[in-house]
């Protein structure tokens, strides 16, 4: 890989690991450490790694900082109006985006990132399951409850999940 | 692949994760017109998809460039 690509994947990459990880840990300096950290991962290997593979690499780094760090601070809380406090100038969101929202953060880590993964970059169960070092069949399981029970949440909010 | 009422949770499930090639999706919709009693729970876990926020990203990137000039 060499500077230019490497830059390119700043340009191309960088946001998107960004909102995958301050989705889960809502803090933005941990967020813009973790991706800061990735890059840095990157480079580092930047001899290894093809560049068709950048991206789910930077995943893949980044997800296991995001759970290093979840394990170390326990930062994460149930904030419900996490988004909107990020977005004040950004219109209402639809009364399913809202219950979309608050249903996610009472998911688990590992679902929530499952979910982000597969809904925010399109990534298929085998690239999840690379990138969280989990079995195919786990990611499937874990993402279908998971959905199972983000459905249950809109179907009915005030059951807790 | 074959969709009946048994299982048809599972494929909802799996068309919702795009992991459905296209003539799989097609059969999901047939299944659909034959059973309306399921379109809104089909609906209601195809609104479980989650999008991102677009206007969320890092206003600035040029901390994570390498800029060989300056090594």
């Amino acid at each position: 890989m060499t500077e230019k690509e490497f830059n390119d994947c700043v340009t191309l990459y960088a946001d998107n690991v960004y909102r995958f990880i301050l989705k889960n840990l809502k803090h933005e300096e941990d967020a813009r450490d973790v991706v800061q950290a990735s890059f840095e991962k990157l480079w580092i290997n930047r001899e290894k790694v093809d560049n068709d593979r950048s991206k789910s690499y930077l995943f893949t780094v980044a997800y296991h900082q995001m759970i290093d760090l979840i394990r170390k601070n326990k930062r994460v809380k149930l904030e419900e109006d996490f988004s909107s406090s990020l977005q004040t100038t950004r219109e209402p969101q639809s009364e399913i985006k809202k219950l979309l929202n608050e249903a996610l953060y009472r998911l688990s880590e590992t679902q929530r990132s499952l979910v982000l993964l597969k809904d925010y970059e399109g990534y298929s169960y085998d690239e999840i399951a690379e990138i969280t070092s989990l079995s195919i069949s786990q990611v499937k399981v874990y993402l279908h409850r998971a959905r199972i029970q983000l459905k249950n949440y809109l179907v009915k909010p005030e059951n807790v999940i | 692949m074959n969709i009946n009422r048994n299982n048809y949770e599972e494929y909802f499930l799996l068309y919702a994760d795009n992991e459905l090639i296209d003539s799989e999706k097609v059969e999901v919709i047939m299944f659909l017109k034959n059973n309306k009693d399921l379109e809104k729970e089909f609906v209601m876990i195809n609104n479980t998809i989650s999008k991102p926020d677009i206007s969320v990203g890092l206003a600035d990137k040029s901390f994570l460039k390498i800029f060989s000039g300056y090594l």
